[in-house]
């Protein structure tokens, strides 16, 4: 007996597909018998089409049905099943099925009785040529796998007949397996309701099959059934959503609550992967599906279904699954198919960069280690070291945990403490000291013995992304490893500038990589988080650029838009802090202890000079002779232009040689370093004793350097055959003017100096071991001006307790005033109740230092010191003279409220979600340049705006 | 701006490939021309704008923003203010001779006391060398009420002297203790007894080292280190003990904890006769000014004839200088009357330092004189002169011979002073007048104009005098008072006393101002 066919067509939209869809179905040699059209809120042009045809019935529903549904409301309207071989055949609006299509399956399933199911070869409806798809089958883990995907058809597959499933476009279906089955199921309305309703199928003890010889036009997934596109991430939270929908429902009834338990779980720990398989934009696609897929109600339905229509066990569709081996062998075909293309995309960019130069075929690996030997020569006085103190530094008392424990919001130990932020660079400190996490203080002298060759290795790789030239590069990197700004910052101590000038290249080299990586922008967004912790003074400077960045290629910004997040995030409490003190200018204070400098003008600054010392040639020279002290004056400034000479001549020349306009932009950055290093001197936070603390200048003038160095690097290209003896003078004279910086630690001009560790006495120490709590007072000799007060707690505050918002506090407190006073009756006769205030306070010991070798001030200090019968002088140490106080004393408590704790802790989570999701996007592996998403010279690999006006 | 100017050659790039090939040579040479220009203009630019950035961030008084050094006035605690008076003569053993180490106090003295606000109180202090002794008195003035000025307190003390083995009389001024003193005066050769008394008036232990020097520079002395004073207790200690046979002492006394007061006591016998006692307060520390005013001057010739007695050589006056240190120092030692009636005297020396230096004075009128001692180092000086009183008259000197010295049997009595450099006083002043023979306040002004001086007494009515540039002026005042001196700006203040056999100065102290406010600086990092 024929077997009657009732042929389904359900429209959604696509007039064009439509109309071809309905005369291809005409035009069968083998028509449906009954043809059922299904339109879905479609458009005129699509009803009239509809009309038009030669349906048996056209049939409305409203808009947001889906295709089983829709299929499920047709039948409502189909003649009732004559016989038992009745078939169904579903058709979507761009399924143009070929004329032979229906005839074919037909033929198929005729010869083979326990058919259920029989699918065409669906191919791609752009290019006719190519199979869309060919059946599906699912991974041991449930994942669908399609058996075909995007290939051209070339009759590989026809041997194919016996599939798990098969889609849902062109299928053709038993009516009375359909009717069994119950149809689609109402939990999946699109992706994998095929191969769901396919596998009930099979466990219903039906056969599924292909058919190669029937063809049918496919317009895309079923993702894209109601919809033009579909954007990768949707697509991908549909099919994420239908696997965890199928896992519920096939999952055995005792595993189901495990299931349904890891389900949150699981979409976080995919998340991280994504992260790090640099697809971020997937992730709100994980976390939704599972959502989304844990509070449906339709899954204990779907397993009352599929419970009723199931005749055999699971084992019956075992031999279909795809194996685990031939999963990962696809897998890796994907992987090497993308490699190929992006290794067609990297060498054309090899082709472009193929003279630049290699790491140690080019002298970046000898100049890396020619400098890190002048580190060592430099720094050797600290290898035996411990710690570091003087200028900026202090020894970090604290172990890795506490480090940790001191970022965010918190009370801020030291002097009178408060609540409030802790600086940005705590997390820098914090990452330092774990680095060396048996000794954390000791990081900061490994820092120092590696900062030139590490400023080295930046700069030569940052370098050779604007060079072609194979040695400038080297030259590069000796400029920045010896450029008087970090030097200064690392005799004076300013630990977080160091940083910086360290990683500045890093930023540069990154932030020009964020348009084609999330690596790399990502990579830039932690390295400016960094960069503006550690030197906040640049943070200007560096938005700016930032916005020309941006500017400058607005169509790759979407990877480049967050670099300031982290940055901000990191800031935001100390932001709004200090706003809220009216005290915004102390965000600028640089990390670290307050150090006063001599204020540097602005020819010195020129000079690259922040301390106003010239480089230390002044106090080099008089350490050698007395004639050269007599020569200074305006001597010394001539000879420091001199040398510099080479730098600034060949930086500003790079204007009139070919290339001029790269250099422009190198310019404008030295230029803004410049006016950052001006205006950081006009920055005043906070105070040493009667001396006003300026923000850094260093920092600005590592900028000023880094555009100075990019610019004479291009004049170096662009002088051609004179490049050589002038690089080499400009080499020569760079490391001359760094010698007595150089020297500095043997000089003895460096405020660094190597420390025991402690700040306090000894004798302080061995009391705060066992009462943290104890308090040191710290007075210390001003001269004539006075004298200054500091309170310390247990072991002193460290570099780690170090806080810009306490020390650029805008007015001293209760307690302050109070130690103030007290100070000042300490430094004087006075009839003071000093026993009262001392243990209102928690002060036990006072120690008293001098500013000068002749300084009345603290001898007078001392004497009334030694004259007070409260307390009893210790004697000489090396921290200053001692006195003790024997009364007990009890120290005021640490008061945090519940809220400022809760404020506290939720801070600390933001902090490391955006981090946390910012370092595993920038890890490097798994980045892969995405595939063009349309094909086009605008995707092209694009130069950067300074390098395409040579391209 | 300057990127602008560039991009024009370059974009123009694309057109001149489309131009007929005979152009294109032209074309590209007005190019190349057009790119050079453009560069040299972008590259003029550049170095303008950096020439011109750095002459503005240099020559431009840049404003500072944000918060530098916040500071606090300290006002301190007004503590209660004391001076301690070196309290009755001590001689070493009782008049039997017995316990020749130990210090007797011999009778009592009479204290002239005075503050400016409130009412000074007077204790004993603990005679810690001998529980049998009269102790030196504190004068005690308590805090006045917080906000108020403290007063000025002032304090002296007299003693007229007359046992078998000791006469004089010995007038010091009460003083603050301090950390250091210098004590120019005494002298430990044969019949000259010369007493350090430390007093202690704080509450801690005072650790006193002491630093001697001589006319053969510094003497090493064993026991001069680590001399305790307990907490309000005292100390007396013979010079002899560390160094015996020293003409010109000078002792540099430091103490570390409690502030100590260092007093030195001469007395002098003559074989048996007793020659005079003084009590000597610390002179100025070193300085390269010190000024001696009011030293009395008193029957020069019968001294200067008197001195050549055997054994009686140390009642010619002396002015007695150390530089601290070492290597030679030049010294400048002027001499001016005080009543204007003689030329200034002026002399130049070399002295070692670390040499004590005795210059005899020579031949001085009658009357009161300042000296002054200036050298290029810091330095210290005293002047001692003596009184001398004759049985009847002297015999006429022979002709040809210019003086002729008396037989001792008709010396009835002499007594000597220490006149010790008085330090620059800068505000108001209370001067103390204890009991004595004349006294007479000297008012020297060493500085470049005249001062105007107010002197209002407890006893009698205020006046004014004008003291003249340069100039020292001697106004009598009444004895067992006090005078409020004010109105000037900077003077040096003495007082002194002669009598029959009675001689005495001391120089005046300044106020206490050890509560003076200080400028605290909070240090928060």
């Amino acid at each position: 007996m024929q077997p009657r066919v009732v042929a389904i067509l359900v429209a959604r939209s696509g007039a064009e597909d439509l109309e071809r869809t309905l005369s291809d179905l005409e035009a069968q040699t083998r028509a449906p018998d009954v043809t059922l059209a299904v339109d879905i809120s479609s458009g005129a042009v699509e009803k009239s089409a509809l009309a038009a045809a030669a349906a048996t019935q056209v049939l409305t529903v409203r808009d947001g049905t889906s295709f089983g549904k829709a299929v499920a409301h047709a039948l409502q309207f189909a003649p009732a099943a004559e016989s038992e071989s009745e078939w169904l055949w579903l058709l979507g609006h761009d399924n143009a099925p070929a004329p032979d299509a229906l005839a074919k399956l037909l033929g198929a399933v005729e010869i083979a009785p326990s058919v259920g199911i029989a699918g065409p070869k669906l191919m791609s409806r752009r290019d006719p040529t190519k199979i869309s798809e060919f059946g599906h089958t699912v991974s041991r883990f449930g994942a669908t796998v399609p058996l075909v995907s995007d290939e051209l058809d070339q009759a590989q597959h026809d041997r194919q007949d016996d599939v798990l499933a098969v889609s849902a476009s062109g299928m053709l279906v038993r009516r009375s397996l359909w009717k069994a089955l119950g149809g689609f199921d109402p939990g999946l309305p699109n992706i994998d309701a095929s191969l769901d309703f396919s596998i009930r199928a099979r466990l219903a003890g039906y056969r599924v099959i292909v058919v190669p010889e029937a063809r049918v036009l496919s317009g895309g997934g079923p993702e894209l059934f109601d919809r033009g596109s579909s954007s990768p991430g949707r697509t991908f939270r549909l099919a994420r959503a239908a696997q965890l929908h199928r896992r519920l429902v096939y999952s055995p009834a005792w595993a189901l609550v495990f299931h349904w338990l890891s389900l949150m779980p699981l979409a976080v720990i995919r998340s991280i992967g994504d992260l790090i398989g640099k697809h971020p934009g997937v992730i709100g696609g994980e976390i939704s599906a599972a959502f989304a897929v844990a509070f449906s109600g339709g899954i204990g339905a779907a397993r009352k279904n599929l419970r009723r229509g199931r005749k055999l066990g699971w084992a019956a569709i075992a031999s279909l699954r795809m194996p685990v081996s031939e999963v990962r062998e696809r897998r890796m075909q994907a992987r090497e198919a993308e490699l190929i293309d992006a290794d067609a995309a990297s060498s054309r960019a090899f082709a472009r960069s193929d003279t630049r130069a290699g790491f140690i075929a080019h002298g970046g690996m000898w100049v890396v280690l020619l400098v890190g030997l002048i580190g060592v020569l430099a720094y050797g006085a600290l290898l035996d070291a411990n710690s570091l103190s003087g200028g900026g530094l202090r020894p970090i008392t604290h172990g890795v945990a506490e480090l940790w424990s001191n970022i965010g919001l918190g009370w801020r130990h030291i002097g009178s403490g408060m609540f409030g932020a802790a600086d940005p660079f705590a997390v820098v400190l914090a990452t330092l000291g774990t680095m060396t996490w048996w000794s954390p203080t000791w990081s900061v002298v490994l820092l120092y013995l590696i900062a030139l060759p590490l400023s080295a290795l930046g700069a030569w790789f940052a370098a050779r992304r604007f060079s072609r030239s194979q040695w400038v590069p080297t030259l590069a990197a000796l400029l920045w490893a010896c450029a008087p700004p970090l030097l200064s910052s690392l005799t004076s101590g300013h630990l977080g500038a160091v940083i910086a000038h360290i990683l500045l290249p890093w930023l540069v080299l990154t932030a020009m990589g964020a348009a084609r990586s999330w690596a790399s922008g990502a990579a830039a967004a932690l390295l400016f988080a960094a960069v503006a912790a550690g030197a906040p003074s640049l943070v200007p400077a560096l938005v700016l650029l930032f916005v020309v960045l941006l500017v400058a290629r607005p169509t790759k910004m979407h990877r480049s838009i967050a670099i300031p997040v982290p940055a901000l995030v990191l800031f935001a409490p100390l932001i709004v802090q200090q706003v809220l003190l009216g005290n915004p200018l102390g965000l600028f204070a640089d990390p670290g202890v307050p150090v006063a400098h001599a204020h540097a003008s602005g020819w010195q600054l020129a000079l690259g000079d922040a301390t106003g010392t010239l480089h230390g040639w002044p106090a080099a020279l008089s350490g050698l002779s007395e004639q050269a002290s007599a020569m200074q004056g305006l001597a010394v400034p001539v000879l420091v232009s001199g040398l510099l000479a080479p730098l600034g001549v060949l930086a500003l020349l790079s204007l009139f040689l070919p290339g001029a306009a790269r250099a422009v932009p190198m310019l404008l950055v030295a230029l803004l370093g410049y006016s950052t290093s001006v205006f950081s001197s006009m920055v005043q936070v906070g105070a040493v004793g009667d001396a006003p603390v300026t923000v850094w200048a260093g920092a600005g003038l590592s900028l000023l350097w880094l555009g100075l160095i990019g610019a004479a690097c291009l004049a170096l290209e662009g002088l051609r055959r004179a490049a050589g003896p002038v690089s080499v003078l400009t080499a020569l004279t760079a490391v001359a003017l760094a010698i007595p910086m150089l020297g500095a630690f043997f000089i003895g001009s460096s405020l660094v100096q190597p420390s025991d560790g402690r700040i306090l006495p000894a004798l302080v120490g061995a009391q705060a071991s066992g009462s943290p709590a104890v308090g040191t007072l710290l007075i210390t000799s001003q001269g004539d001006a006075g004298i200054s007060v500091r309170l310390e707690r247990g072991l002193g505050a460290g570099l780690d307790d170090q806080s810009t918002l306490v020390s650029t506090k805008p007015a001293p407190n209760d307690i302050d005033q109070r130690l103030a006073v007290l100070a000042g009756n300490l430094a004087t006769r006075s009839g003071f109740d000093y026993a009262s205030e001392l243990d209102a306070l928690g002060v036990s010991f006072v120690v008293v230092t001098k500013s000068s070798d002749d300084d009345e001030t603290y001898r007078s200090t001392v004497r009334s010191l030694d004259a007070n019968e409260t307390l009893s002088p210790v004697g000489t140490t090396s921290k200053g003279l001692l006195w003790r106080f024997d009364g007990e004393t009890t120290a005021p408590g640490v008061n945090i409220s519940a809220f400022q704790h809760t404020l506290g802790t939720w801070y600390l989570v933001l902090l490391g979600v955006v981090f946390g999701v910012t370092a595993l996007l920038a890890i490097p592996i798994g980045g892969r340049p995405r595939k063009p998403q349309a094909s086009g010279p605008a995707e092209e690999p694009a130069g950067t705006f300074i390098e395409d006006d040579n391209g | 701006m300057a990127k602008k100017k560039q991009d024009t050659p370059d974009s123009s790039e694309a057109t001149p490939a489309l131009a007929v090939e005979g152009r294109t040579a032209r074309t590209g040479i007005a190019r190349r021309l057009a790119m050079i220009g453009a560069r040299g203009v972008a590259g003029l630019i550049g170095v303008g704008i950096a020439g011109v950035s750095i002459v503005v961030a240099t020559l431009i008084p840049l404003p500072q923003f944000g918060v530098g050094a916040t500071s606090m006035v300290v006002a301190p605690v007004a503590a209660t203010q004391q001076r301690i008076c070196a309290g009755p003569v001590l001689q070493l053993g009782d008049e039997t001779g017995q316990d020749a180490t130990t210090a007797m106090s011999l009778g009592t003295v009479d204290v002239t006391r005075a503050a400016t606000l409130g009412t000074p109180g007077l204790e004993n202090m603990d005679a810690t060398e001998n529980q049998k002794n009269t102790p030196s008195q504190r004068l005690l003035l308590p805090p006045p009420p917080p906000g108020d000025v403290p007063g000025v307190l002032a304090g002296s003390q007299s003693q007229l002297v007359a046992s078998a083995d000791m006469t004089g009389l010995a007038v010091s001024e009460c003083i603050k203790p301090s950390t250091e003193s210098w004590l120019v005066g005494g002298s430990t050769v044969t019949g000259r007894t010369t007493l350090l008394s430390l007093n202690n008036p704080s509450k801690v232990n005072s650790t006193v080292k002491l630093t001697i020097y001589s006319e053969t520079g510094r003497v090493d002395a064993a026991g001069t280190e680590g001399i305790v004073v307990p907490p309000g207790g005292r100390r007396v200690l013979s010079l002899a003990g560390f160094a015996p046979g020293l003409t010109s002492p000078v002792i540099h006394v430091e103490s570390i904890g409690g502030q100590v007061t260092a007093t030195l006591q001469q007395s002098i016998v003559r074989t048996l006769t007793p020659g005079g006692v003084d009590v000597v307060a610390a002179s100025t520390d070193p300085a390269k000014l010190t000024v001696i005013p009011g030293v009395v001057i008193a029957g020069q010739k019968t001294v200067t004839s008197a001195s050549t007695i055997n054994g009686y050589g140390d009642l010619a006056g002396v002015l007695r200088v150390l530089v601290p240190g070492s290597g030679p120092a030049e010294i400048t030692i002027s001499a001016l009357p005080e009543d204007g009636s003689a030329p200034a005297h002026s002399s130049v020396f070399e002295v070692q330092g670390g040499v004590v230096s005795d210059f005899p004075l020579g031949e001085f009128t009658d009357g009161s004189w300042t000296m002054s001692v200036s050298s290029d180092r810091p330095a210290v000086a005293a002047v001692r002169t003596s009184t001398v009183t004759l049985d009847g008259a002297v015999p006429a000197p022979a002709p040809g011979a210019d003086q002729v010295a008396p037989a001792p049997e008709s010396i009835v009595a002499t007594d000597f002073a220490w006149f010790v450099g008085a330090p620059a006083l800068t505000s108001n002043s209370l001067v103390s007048v204890a009991a004595g023979p004349s006294p007479i306040l000297h008012l020297a002004n060493v500085e470049s104009s005249d001062a105007v001086v107010t002197i209002d007494g407890t006893k009698g009515a205020g006046t004014t005098v004008t003291v003249p540039a340069g100039e020292t002026l001697a106004v009598p005042v009444a004895k067992d008072a006090s005078y409020r001196v004010g109105g000037f700006d900077a003077l040096r203040l003495s007082v002194s006393y002669l009598g029959t056999g009675a001689l005495a100065g001391f120089a005046v102290s300044p106020p206490d101002r050890g509560s003076q406010a200080v400028t605290v600086f909070n240090q928060y990092g």
